[in-house]
């Protein structure tokens, strides 16, 4: 745990703020959007804020992979399918269940208000009220994290390429035209 | 011990169940040689028993055969005995040889049979089982033989169970045996509790030695021999159709032939006069029930004989005849002459057999028909059935020196004479003796209508079939028959005609059942000639009325009295009584608890209850099988949202402790101390909503400006999770 | 900033999410709130992982990014699939289940 003193500077409040205002008001506007790209844009301003932050937190190297990975390949994506099956929906929200779902989002937000408050009350808890950025040579860099990647966390890593190999060949499988007769044919 | 005993029913039931199981894969003459000699086998292990083993030791109770312990539960024990004494070994061997005659018979009969095996099966069985009834050595041995017979006479009356009609009377037969035997299972137990055993040889000797077991009073006065002996005779009534419960015999004509001859006439129905016979010494500590035994008997004797008068069908007259027979019989069992009434039953095997399987060779050459409207004449086309027709029809008219002249004689001369009832009821002898001669009457008058309508005048049958004697397979038995119903009287001629030494068959009975009857030789002579010229009139007045055919006397006769006419051909319509009165009843009470019971409460009820149960609740449980993810996801967030609410909460203090003193109250939650978890408690005291008291602690203090009752709050908060708890009283103060 | 600031923008992302996911009709927009659970949940972890000083939380949000990205993948790829029989992206046109 780091004790660091550090006392938070008023350039770097205003720069969470933004930073946070950002990343909420994309989460909002993502979920409230009628049209599909509009949604997708949100989602896109939100990652990018996203990435501030983590930056702000001495992530380095995931920010820059948060832009790369997330709002370049992972919206574009998104873009690709909506743009595929682009229709705009008459109603945003379902009727069939909407008791049940409004009362599960009331439940939701009922548990994360309680988890709020502990946390807001707990908030001179040393865990939480550390805010210097650790002493550690190269916090947050590729080359440091890259280097535990590689070492400890090998076969992690291995395996989450594997993953994506699985993932790729599920994406073709599940999209690819089938061909009347073809013996090929996945049941 | 004879173990051989046991051969004798041991070989029909064996053959029976051979044939029941293989006897479909044999041909014919197979298997009516493993019946015939089943049986046959039977006959000659009885005889040799009967004549060379049961001689010596007759005076000792005879053979006997112990094959096991059946049971023993608490003070009851029954064993599988069998016993051959004087009565006994005399009703095996008429079983016996009338059964072998009957099947042998039978071969010819029912040649075009189809299930030609299930039939020799039933017989055999049937013989199996009326064996055991013979030689049981206690009551229950005795009720398993009883059973079996009723049953096999089910069987064998609905033996063309394709007609309905068939099925039906056996089945009415089987009810009403049913009725009787619930009588045979009171007086079994009346017997058990008043004796503790329901062996007939124990049975016997406490009977004749008065034991104040059987003569201490039951019910109404009455000793228990009295009941005892009453509800057993009921259970005689059913199986030997008595009144009230003859109705099933005239319909068990729907059976065979044959197994008209062998079961309700020579055979099983006679099984209720040997109970009678072998129980005697218990009848005879109660002679009411003596007085009800005869009374029922004459009073039936009477009346099947005046139905018979009015039958049209040759074996419905034989049934009645038999009924009215049966009466004879009973009559002389309930007069105390046993062996009389013995007697009887073994002349009337005979010639009765013989009078059945005449008109089973009759109705043979007739292609089945048994209406004697459209007979006659057959004496010159059947010689062979004809003659011994006759020979039977004279003994059971009781023409003097046929045998059934003797045995009726011995009856109706024994009811006169008797003693056994005692000075109260000494008028029930003659009264059933006279009775008994008009049943004589009518049974000569019947007898020989029957027999001018069938065998006299002219053939009133369609001619274009040609009308044979039947085969040698059927007419032999006849012949043996015949020649027996000759000879068998010899065995009972009496004292009083000559010097021989007469009345073999009282004498030799005497062991079994209590010493012979004594009639005087003046009071035995008259009752001869009355007999005999009750015979020869009853004989002439038929043949005035029906000699050739229907005459001008019978058609201005019945034209004369055409309702006594058509109550004596409707059978006095006791059958539409008894489904009035009866029937009807039950079906009713059946279809109610039919309906109730099975449809409404157990159907509708204890099933469908369930039913809709697990339907509705299947039906509720769906609706939450939707498919919608987000709703269910919703729901793991309520699930969630629930437990964080109840984890989240201060716990709930130990104890609540409150003290009043004076004017002020205090309040301590728990122990008294701080707890660890830094909640913050509000205390209000006054119930105003407003915190008297608050803080880290567990504890506080109040004074009550004025006395009353207020409520007392406590505010538990837990600040971390900002959640509290409210604990409630209510605080009185003076 | 302190680090109980960066929990409650997770803890106020993760909601929006959630309600996203609960209540949208169309499948591409309940995709797109759960990568916005997923992002705040990543959020969480690095900022845990600075007030810890330990970097094993930014391989774990290595981890997770990766996930999210076959995730989403394969994700839309059923959407497409579905959208090619069923002609539509609504979650309660595409449900066979009889309440």
């Amino acid at each position: 745990m780091n004790l660091t003193a550090h006392t938070t500077s008023v350039a770097e409040t205003i720069v969470f703020a933004v930073l946070s205002a950002g990343v909420l008001l994309g989460g909002l506007l993502t979920i409230t959007r009628r049209n599909p790209v509009s949604a997708v844009m949100s989602l896109v301003l939100t990652f990018a804020a996203l990435a501030g932050l983590f930056a702000t937190l001495s992530a380095h190297f995931l920010a820059v992979l948060q832009v790369l990975v997330y709002a370049g390949a992972i919206m574009v994506l998104f873009v690709f399918v909506v743009m595929m099956v682009n229709r705009q929906e008459p109603t945003p929200i379902a009727r069939q269940g909407l008791v049940t779902r409004a009362a599960g989002v009331l439940a939701a937000g009922y548990v994360f208000y309680r988890a709020a408050w502990l946390v807001g009350h707990e908030r001179t808890m040393p865990l939480l009220a550390t805010s210097a950025k650790p002493p550690v040579k190269d916090f947050g860099t590729v080359s440091s994290v890259g280097a535990l990647l590689f070492s400890d966390f090998l076969f992690p890593f291995e395996a989450i390429s594997l993953l994506l190999l699985v993932a790729v060949i599920g994406g073709v499988m599940l999209t690819r035209h089938v061909r009347e007769g073809s013996s090929s044919r996945v049941s | 011990m004879f173990s051989h005993l046991r051969v004798i029913p041991l070989l029909p039931l064996l053959g029976a169940v051979y044939l029941i199981l293989f006897g479909r894969h044999h041909s014919r003459a197979v298997v009516h040689h493993i019946a015939c000699m089943a049986v046959g086998a039977a006959l000659v292990v009885s005889a040799d028993a009967f004549f060379f083993g049961l001689p010596a030791l007759v005076g000792e109770g005879g053979l006997t055969d112990v094959v096991g312990t059946w049971f023993a539960s608490g003070d009851l024990r029954v064993d599988l005995a069998l016993r051959m004494d004087a009565l006994s070994g005399l009703m095996c061997l008429v079983v016996t040889l009338v059964g072998t005659l009957i099947h042998i018979y039978s071969t010819g009969y029912m040649a075009h049979e189809q299930d030609y095996a299930r039939f020799f099966a039933y017989l055999n069985l049937f013989c199996g089982a009326m064996l055991i009834l013979v030689l049981g050595d206690s009551l229950p041995v005795m009720f398993i033989g009883w059973e079996g017979v009723g049953l096999c006479s089910y069987l064998l009356i609905g033996f063309w169970y394709g007609e309905t009609a068939n099925a039906s009377a056996g089945k009415k037969a089987f009810i009403t045996n049913r009725v009787g035997d619930l009588g045979f299972l009171i007086g079994m137990f009346l017997l058990f509790r008043a004796t503790g055993t329901l062996e007939l040889p124990v049975l016997v000797d406490t009977a004749r030695a008065g034991s104040p077991t059987l003569t201490a009073g039951l019910w109404g006065g009455q000793p228990v021999a009295f009941w005892a002996a009453l509800f057993l005779f009921l259970g005689a009534v059913g199986k030997s159709a008595q009144i009230p419960l003859y109705v099933w015999l005239p319909d068990a004509m729907a059976g065979p032939t044959p197994v008209s001859a062998l079961i309700h006439a020579a055979t099983m129905v006679t099984a209720g006069v040997y109970m009678v016979a072998r129980l005697g010494a218990l009848y005879l500590l109660a002679p009411a029930a003596l007085a009800i035994v005869a009374g029922v008997g004459a009073l039936t004797a009477l009346f099947a004989a005046v139905l018979a008068l009015g039958q049209n069908d040759f074996k419905k007259v034989l049934a009645y005849s038999t009924i009215s027979q049966l009466g004879f019989m009973f009559v002389g069992v309930g007069t105390g002459n046993f062996a009389g009434g013995i007697f009887h039953l073994f002349t009337h095997a005979f010639f009765k057999a013989g009078l059945f399987l005449c008109a089973g060779s009759v109705m043979h050459a007739l292609a089945g028909s048994g209406d004697i409207t459209r007979m006659g004449g057959l004496a010159s086309r059947l010689p062979w059935t004809t003659w011994v027709f006759r020979v039977c029809w004279l003994a059971i008219c009781g023409v003097p020196l046929f045998s059934g002249f003797f045995s009726k004689d011995a009856i109706v001369a024994g009811a006169f004479a008797t003693q056994v009832f005692g000075p109260r009821l000494h008028w029930v002898g003659p009264t059933v003796g006279a009775g008994l001669l008009a049943a004589a009457l009518g049974t000569a008058f019947y007898m020989s209508r029957l027999y001018y309508l069938v065998f006299t005048g002219e053939c009133r049958a369609d001619l274009r079939e040609p009308i044979r004697e039947s085969p040698i397979e059927m007419v032999g038995p006849l012949v043996v028959l015949g020649l027996g119903v000759l000879l068998a009287g010899m065995l009972g001629v009496p004292w009083a005609v000559g010097r021989l030494r007469g009345d073999v068959i009282g004498v030799w009975l005497a062991p079994a059942v209590g010493p012979h009857l004594d009639v005087g030789s003046g009071l035995e002579w008259r009752v001869m000639a009355a007999s005999t010229v009750i015979a020869l009139a009853g004989i002439g007045l038929a043949w005035r009325f029906f000699g050739g055919g229907v005459r001008e006397p019978a058609r201005r006769f019945v034209a004369a009295l055409p309702r006594l006419t058509a109550a004596v051909r409707g059978k006095f319509f006791v059958d539409e009584i008894y489904d009035e009165l009866v029937v009807r009843p039950l079906r009713g009470l059946s279809r109610v608890f039919f309906v109730v019971v099975d449809r409404i409460l157990i159907d509708k009820v204890l099933v469908g209850f369930w039913t809709v149960l697990i339907d509705t609740a299947g039906r509720l449980l769906r609706l939450v099988q939707v498919g919608d993810v987000q709703r269910y996801l919703a729901i793991f967030a309520i699930g969630l949202a629930a437990l964080v609410y109840v984890m989240a909460r201060p716990a709930a203090p130990s104890e609540v402790k409150i003290r009043v003193q004076g004017r002020s109250a205090s309040v301590q939650l728990g122990d008294g101390v701080a707890t660890v978890d830094k909640l913050d408690y509000g205390f209000d005291f006054d119930g105003d909503g407003q915190e008297d008291r608050s803080g880290p602690l567990t504890s506080a203090t109040w004074s009550y400006p004025r006395p009353g009752h207020y409520r007392l709050q406590v505010r538990i908060t837990d600040p971390r999770w900002n959640t509290s708890r409210t604990i409630e009283r209510t605080i009185e103060i003076r | 900033m302190p680090t109980y600031a960066y929990i409650l923008v997770s803890l106020a992302l993760f909601f929006v999410g959630t309600a996203g996911v609960f209540l949208r009709r169309n499948a591409l927009i309940v995709l797109m709130s759960v990568e916005l659970q997923l992002a705040a949940g990543t959020l969480a972890l690095l900022a845990f992982s600075r007030a810890l000083g330990d970097q094993k939380g930014h391989v774990f949000a290595f981890f997770v990014m990766a996930l999210a990205a076959a995730e989403a993948a394969v994700g839309l790829a059923i959407v497409v699939s579905v959208f090619r029989t069923h002609r539509t992206t609504s979650l309660d046109q595409v449900n066979v289940l009889k309440g």
